[in-house]
């Protein structure tokens, strides 16, 4: 039966926040979390071997200089020495080769997270903490609670929105409390007005940066643009252009802060791409191969002609 | 997804967002991953001081040069959070020598190490020209 509108009854009716999926569960393709997978499980290799080579050195340190962090000291876990250094590397590296290939996706992907926090505790237990890898530990942690994902794949999934929306609020949560700490251990308001980026720019600067220590009116108001951009970070969360904007401007800040001071956040600045729709990127690439291979069989022929 | 799937998952990501927070407004570095992100957060004056500490080590044919701590296994923010232990135990040093000579089997052999502080002043948020660099902590073998 059909009404005068030619509308089934009861076709239309109120779909339930719960129904939709909800703010934390947005529907996201599952390719974008395996593509996520590739990116940041191919990065743990880079980051323990090249970027962040040091924290293996950790384990020669005398003991003495050792000083747990809260969570050390509540796990009881071990004073960092060669063969336990060693030990963690060489697991970490082994099960995030097998996560990034997309077998075992909880398994392997549960293991990476347990492991990579142990080896932020090495890293971290000596006096200095870095503060760029809380969207990346919050990755690693959500990853593996999706399953199974293949790339290129376009199916909706809730799960896979909870975890991409986790990712992008550990971004934008980073930079928003970056803020607040600025307040809290900047003496409030009066960081703004600081020498902050000066004493960076003279203690880290690059030939790029030395000039700007000779014209402080600039490095006084980059102190009001960093501001500004971490409180204006929730941008990110918003769709289309806007959203778009401030991806670029996360983008570019840290681009700057690279070339002038060697800081790139890297970890972070790679959890920046769960707001691109990297399951497009897999499809597009994955359809550019497919009409790559006739011509390449054609340049075959070619050859063999 | 299972209705206590999606519970979880709610209380997980409360949970997480409570504790850095926390951390965020009443935590320290030791709270990490959830403690405060104070990178650079500190204020520095507008008239003050800049400084830095490096490590300078000596062989024993009375050269001297520059050891990184990386070579040494600790950042520089690590050294130099570690100051005023070094500083009160300058055998530390010494140890960081063994380490230095694990790390590095072909380098020459350190007879001294010492951690020199370099200053320099800013005026009135100018950086002044002139530059201090003072020995504080110093290991012989």
């Amino acid at each position: 039966m059909t009404s005068v509108l030619g509308v089934k009854p009861g076709s239309f009716r109120l779909v339930s926040r719960r129904e939709r999926g909800g703010w934390l569960f947005p529907p996201v393709a599952k390719g974008r979390v395996a593509a996520l997978r590739v990116l940041l499980y191919l990065f743990v290799p880079v980051d323990v071997l090249l970027t962040t080579g040091w924290v293996r050195q950790h384990g020669d340190v005398p003991t003495e200089l050792y000083a747990p962090l809260a969570i050390g000291r509540l796990l009881t876990l071990p004073t960092p020495t060669p063969l336990l250094v060693d030990g963690v590397l060489v697991a970490l590296l082994a099960c995030a080769l097998v996560a990034a290939t997309g077998r075992l996706p909880r398994l392997a992907g549960t293991a990476v997270a347990v492991l990579y926090l142990e080896w932020m505790v090495i890293a971290f237990s000596y006096g200095k903490v870095d503060h760029d890898r809380f969207a990346f530990l919050v990755a690693l942690a959500v990853l593996p609670t999706v399953g199974r994902a293949r790339l290129g794949d376009s199916t909706a999934d809730g799960r896979a929105g909870w975890a991409v929306r986790n990712i992008q609020l550990a971004v934008v949560a980073t930079y928003v409390l970056a803020a607040v700490a600025k307040y809290r251990f900047g003496g409030g308001l009066e960081w703004l007005d600081s020498t902050t980026l000066l004493r960076a720019v003279v203690r880290r600067g690059t030939a790029l940066a030395d000039p700007l220590a000779e014209w402080p009116p600039l490095l006084h108001a980059a102190q009001y643009g960093v501001v500004a951009l971490e409180l204006a970070s929730p941008l990110l969360l918003v769709r289309g252009r806007v959203g778009r904007a401030a991806l670029w401007a996360a983008a570019a800040f840290h681009a700057v802060t690279f070339a002038t001071i060697t800081i790139i956040f890297l970890p972070h600045v790679l959890c920046l791409a769960a707001f691109l729709p990297l399951e497009r990127a897999a499809a597009t690439l994955r359809s550019g191969a497919r009409h790559l291979a006739p011509r390449q069989l054609l340049v075959g022929a070619d050859v063999a002609r | 997804m299972s209705d206590l799937g999606r519970r979880l998952r709610v209380a997980a990501t409360a949970t997480v967002a409570v504790l850095l927070l926390a951390g965020t407004l009443v935590g320290s570095d030791v709270w990490f991953p959830v403690g405060p992100f104070r990178m650079f957060a500190t204020a520095a004056r507008t008239t003050g001081r800049v400084t830095a500490a490096e490590l300078t080590g000596v062989t024993a044919d009375g050269r001297t040069l520059a050891v990184r701590p990386g070579e040494v296994g600790l950042r520089r923010a690590e050294l130099e959070g570690r100051l005023p232990q070094l500083r009160a135990e300058p055998a530390l040093l010494g140890e960081l020598v063994g380490t230095y000579e694990r790390l590095w089997v072909e380098a020459p052999r350190l007879v001294e190490l010492r951690i020199d502080v370099r200053t320099r002043a800013v005026v009135d948020r100018r950086l002044q020209a002139s530059e201090d660099v003072r020995t504080v902590a110093r290991w012989t073998r």
